[in-house]
């Protein structure tokens, strides 16, 4: 950055203060190589030896789950209809808990239907019914006639008739990704149950109430961050041309188009990244990082034409 | 990314960022980087070794401006650099690799902060300064006084506003550099690093943003 610009964000009282931290000399490291090597070397023998402690237990663990499942119909005093499964290949524990319940589907068919990979407790409500708690969830749902998934997440209902989706839930809010299939958002408070269709990967962040306002510039901008911060770019990419596109005043879209082309440059999507810049140096010309700009296009080399953020 | 830090001695230059600019040799140059970097992965100490010279300026310097501890800069650089080799499968090249050892030495530096070890360096430094030093000019004093009294407020700050401060203040970085570095929206890397300002002012006991003496 510029010495002006440095100069701009600290204030005089304390440019003395940061003029003493630049001063101090960088010294040179003493750090060889060789050192560098050595040390990855020993570290690489304790996480060999921690796996193999790891993979012992998880030996363990799997006998331990196998002895259970051969005892288990010996000693289960269950009703009919009420199982356990662990769905999860990877081994996390996943419990699928059925309530029984006059009409309700047995689990087997909830099975031969759904194929479900999560991170962290999964409720089965019913009859082609779940609730997901917090974590990552993969579900695949294969179409079943007369039949659609309700998914139950903390802040709205799905409903996933067939296909497949991933579905994230952080602090009570859920981001779903539908790869493929048929899938609506179900609002059931209403006297007639309202449904909303899903487009394939598309990534739905945030309950679609009918009567709420759209989110604010601001709003967006923060739920950006968070996505950044999680280290969901694309999700970030996806709220970011929102805000672009929606709130195309707001004092937050200026740096929202820098960090889209930002963000889509590192993506690898070239032509994105271009319209992102062409955008800003159009709509804000003269700024203080036009030549910044300019430089990154430059970068990127030539493309196709832009329409706002899209390439034609 | 703007190369992070690439204007050692340079700052002040305001003019014509250098950045990704076209060169006529420019993609053999990111061929030779690409291989270098598929040796490292395969675990090719000589590609390992090459890398380590590459960087180590960089990462140095970044680590010296973070903690403000000469002393505790080769420990430090000496984890970025295994913790970088350790996990280089998983670099995924989304960003220029030197972001990425910013990141794992802006982490580093984190825990560093956090722990016994830089409080006690901080002790022993203390004892040492008074006695046995040679006289030293009164400016020189000052500055380091002045130095030590601001990474002591540092330390205080939350990991995210100091990072963004000493990015932005120190490193010389420019929002478009400290957004990419820190892997946060521009806007963010500006609030933080003006809340940090204002925050250190309040620490110091100085002129804060507004013009009002801080600190009351």
């Amino acid at each position: 950055m510029s010495g002006g610009e440095a100069d701009e964000l600290v204030t005089p009282g304390l440019r003395r203060f940061v003029e003493a931290a630049r001063e101090q000399p960088i010294t040179a490291t003493r750090v060889t190589a060789e050192a560098v090597l050595a040390g990855l070397e020993q570290e690489r023998r304790r996480t060999q030896g921690r796996r193999t402690l790891m993979l012992s237990a998880a030996l363990a663990l799997a006998a331990s789950i196998a002895a259970i499942a051969l005892l288990s119909p010996l000693l289960s005093d269950r009703k009919a209809g009420a199982q356990e499964l662990a769905l999860d290949p990877d081994g996390a524990a996943s419990k699928v808990d059925a309530e029984g319940g006059s009409g309700s589907a047995s689990l087997d068919g909830l099975a031969h239907a759904i194929r479900l990979r999560s991170s962290s407790t999964v409720e089965v409500r019913g009859p082609w019914s779940i609730a997901l708690g917090e974590g990552v969830h993969e579900l695949e749902v294969r179409a079943t006639p007369g039949h659609a998934l309700r998914v139950s997440l903390p802040d709205r209902e799905l409903e996933l008739v067939e296909g497949s989706a991933t579905i994230e839930i952080v602090e009570g809010s859920a981001a779903l990704r539908l790869h493929t299939g048929v899938a609506a958002w179900v609002d059931a408070g209403a006297a007639v149950t309202h449904r909303t269709a899903i487009s394939v990967e598309h990534i739905e962040e945030g309950a679609p109430e009918a009567n709420s306002p759209e989110p604010s510039a601001a709003v967006l901008a923060r739920e950006a961050d968070s996505l950044l911060v999680a280290g969901k770019r694309d999700e970030a990419i996806g709220v970011l041309r929102r805000l672009v596109l929606e709130h195309p005043h707001a004092s937050q879209t200026r740096a929202a188009v820098l960090d889209l082309g930002r963000l889509l440059r590192n993506a690898k999507r070239g032509d994105e990244a271009r319209c992102a810049y062409e955008l800003y140096l159009h709509r804000w010309p003269g700024s203080a990082v036009e030549g910044e700009v300019h430089s990154l296009l430059e970068g990127l080399g030539p493309g196709r034409d832009c329409r706002g953020l899209t390439p034609r | 990314m703007a190369p992070v830090g690439d204007r050692g001695g340079t700052e002040g230059c305001s003019e014509g960022a250098t950045v990704h600019r076209l060169h006529p040799k420019a993609p053999e140059r990111a061929t030779a980087a690409h291989e270098l970097l598929a040796r490292a992965r395969r675990h090719d100490p000589a590609a390992q070794r090459e890398l380590f010279e590459l960087h180590k300026v960089r990462v140095t310097a970044q680590i010296q401006r973070m903690t403000g501890d000469p002393a505790a800069v080769d420990d430090l650089v000496q984890e970025v650099f295994i913790a970088a080799f350790g996990s280089l499968a998983r670099f995924r090249g989304d960003s220029e690799l030197q972001t990425w050892l910013y990141r794992i030495a802006a982490n580093k530096v984190r825990n560093w902060w956090d722990s016994d070890r830089r409080r006690r360096r901080r002790e022993q430094q203390a004892s040492q300064v008074p006695q046995g030093s040679p006289p030293t000019p009164h400016d020189e004093l000052e500055t380091r006084e002045h130095r030590e009294r601001l990474y002591e407020a540092l330390g205080q700050l939350s990991p995210r506003l100091r990072e963004a401060f000493v990015a932005r203040a120190i490193e010389g970085m420019s929002l478009h550099e400290a957004s990419a570095a820190l892997e946060v929206p521009i806007s963010t890397v500006s609030y933080r690093a003006r809340r940090a300002e204002a925050l250190l002012c309040q620490a110091l006991e100085v002129f804060g943003p507004s013009g009002e003496e801080q600190g009351r």
